[in-house]
């Protein structure tokens, strides 16, 4: 479960997001709200990527008394993933199962099934944007992770891509109880069985059920 | 006219001293700061007659110039091609020949310190009767400043597409690149110059102290003073370094990293970054030092550089400010060498370090106060 306490999130004297208290068990849910509405900001709390006031929990470990245990159990994947381009796929799929004590075989499976593979050894400065979304997907895919926030991940992907990544998404919810933070502008052509929506919209969240 | 005068001065000039201040701290120490100041006229009139008379020392000397020469035209050609600075495309509306005065006008800016410092020379020269020294200083110096302003003008007019400057590539390496070097290998690509000058004047320095002073007795503070300043030429490398952190590796903050790790893969970023130094200086072993001291050396390399790091991570510092802290620190550490103090500031100094690391790390964010949202 993630549990949000007094959350607040200020970019200067802007408030950007403002949650009370909030309680999300585990499922998967479609993110929505409007451009600039802060849904982007929610999932790089979670993750860790911005500091906030407040507290996050999960599953009751708090995300600034115990960060590395915290994020251990939470991967993301940005709308716009930015990597050094003299990085190659084979040096972040070894940082990111090497931080995540897992083997490579899983993530070299996955980018195989999204047909990046033969770049593997190739710098991420040759990749077109699709690519290294997909690369980024795979990474976030890496570990034994309890939540994963996927900031709108069928932007730039082939429509091949988006299904394959929408599978993996149902397989790891149903086999694995693996939950999901997901904001998307558009529809996905594999249903997805969402738990339920979180609208973000005038810097405050609101939970629904479906 | 005017007001291109001082868009210019402004974004070209300007920047370009307050990036490169550590670097003429080192060089205003070298210069200045190593004989008292009553001697200072005549161990600068010896030195130019020294070069002046020499052939060989004149030709290091003329390369020395023509380093600064690459380290001008690097700055100023990488300032043109920001997107930031795209603004700057309007000059080419002028003729040629008028972009060429005005690059002129920020090259001469720049370029000041040596400019100014070859114009004495060539009056010692001159009063000396050595005029073919003379000459070729002039001529050399009119050269560089040529080729520079022509490789300004090039890049506003092709927005770079003709400039060669160290644009070679390394081979593809067949490891993989560890997290902690990130940072190095965006420095050999995006950073190369300033990279290799910045190493190659240490490097020339570091010879020069261990040819030119022979010390009395065996004593590691001259050493430690030398490594100070080799450290504070690097300022401006631990700046880019930092910037990179913070625009391309943010993706490294969402990754379970314990922060005792992160500091000590930050360390040894810095160990790795001063190795040449480290390597080098064995040659003025045993005579400048005995290796009980060489600890002290790497102790050294591995916290200044992790301190100006860390600082960096307690607010978005303007320019001004970190180098107010390197100008502070390397004054406070200079008297601490002297006094032979150094390993406990230094011990203080990481421990501080670590504080600011660990409380800030995930804290830091760009500073939002004037925009009123997200950048």
């Amino acid at each position: 479960m993630l549990q949000f306490k007094q959350v607040e999130k200020y970019y200067g004297k802007h408030l950007a997001l403002s949650i009370p208290t909030l309680d999300v068990q585990k499922g998967l849910y479609w993110v929505q709200g409007e451009n600039g509405s802060g849904k982007t900001t929610l999932l790089k709390m979670v993750a860790g990527l911005h500091p906030f006031k407040g507290e996050i929990y999960r599953d009751q470990i708090n995300i600034k008394k115990e960060r590395t245990l915290f994020l251990r159990g939470v991967n993301y994947a940005e709308a716009e993933p930015l990597y050094p381009t003299f990085l190659t796929a084979k040096d972040l799929v070894t940082l990111y199962c090497g931080t995540r004590k897992v083997a490579t075989t899983k993530a070299l499976e996955q980018l195989e099934q999204l047909h990046i593979s033969h770049a593997y050894q190739q710098e991420i400065g040759t990749y077109s944007s699709g690519m290294i979304k997909k690369l980024s997907l795979v990474l976030a895919f890496i570990g034994n992770p309890s939540w994963i926030m996927l900031d709108e991940p069928l932007i730039t992907m082939d429509v091949a891509a988006v299904d394959t990544v929408s599978n993996w998404i149902n397989q790891l919810v149903e086999q694995a109880q693996v939950s999901f933070l997901i904001t998307s502008h558009q529809l996905f052509q594999t249903p997805l069985n969402f738990t339920g929506n979180i609208q973000v919209a005038n810097q405050s969240l609101s939970y629904a059920e479906l | 006219m005017k007001n291109k005068a001082m868009i210019l001065q402004k974004v070209l000039v300007n920047y370009f001293y307050r990036m490169n201040a550590g670097f003429f701290a080192f060089f205003f120490f070298v210069l200045f700061g190593v004989v008292k100041g009553g001697q200072l006229i005549n161990y600068h009139l010896s030195l130019m007659q020294a070069f002046l008379g020499s052939g060989i020392l004149l030709s290091i000397v003329i390369g020395i110039w023509g380093l600064y020469t690459l380290k001008c035209a690097n700055y100023i050609i990488r300032r043109l091609l920001e997107p930031q600075q795209l603004f700057l495309s309007t000059l080419n509306q002028l003729s040629t020949n008028k972009i060429r005065g005005w690059m002129l006008f920020i090259h001469v800016q720049v370029y000041a310190p040596v400019w100014i410092y070859a114009c004495i020379a060539i009056g010692v020269a001159i009063h000396n009767g050595l005029y073919q020294s003379a000459f070729i200083i002039l001529i050399a110096n009119s050269a560089f400043m040529a080729l520079a302003v022509e490789w300004y003008t090039s890049c506003l007019r092709n927005h770079g597409s003709k400039i060669i400057l160290m644009q070679w590539e390394l081979p593809k390496v067949p490891f993989i690149k560890l997290a902690f070097s990130y940072p190095l290998w965006h420095l050999w690509k995006e950073r190369k110059q300033m990279m290799v000058l910045t190493k190659l004047f240490t490097l020339v320095f570091l010879y020069g102290f261990i040819q030119l002073y022979e010390p009395y007795r065996p004593d590691q503070r001259p050493l430690l003073l030398c490594f100070l300043l080799i450290v504070a030429a690097h300022s401006t490398i631990i700046t880019q370094i930092r910037t990179f952190e913070y625009d391309s590796l943010l993706f490294m903050r969402s990754l379970p990293i314990s922060m005792p790790n992160r500091f000590l893969k930050m360390m040894l970023l810095y160990l790795i970054l001063f190795i040449p130094e480290l390597i080098y200086v064995w040659k003025a072993y045993p005579i400048h030092f005995s290796w009980i001291d060489y600890p002290q050396l790497v102790w050294m390399v591995l916290v200044i550089p992790s301190f100006f790091h860390s600082i960096q991570y307690t607010h978005q510092m303007k320019p001004e400010e970190y180098l107010n802290i390197v100008f502070v620190v390397m004054a406070v550490l200079f008297f601490m060498i002297i006094y032979s103090l150094t390993f406990w500031l230094l011990s203080l100094m990481i421990l501080l370090a670590y504080v600011f690391f660990h409380f800030h790390f995930f804290e830091f964010e760009k500073n939002y106060q004037n925009k009123g949202g997200k950048a």
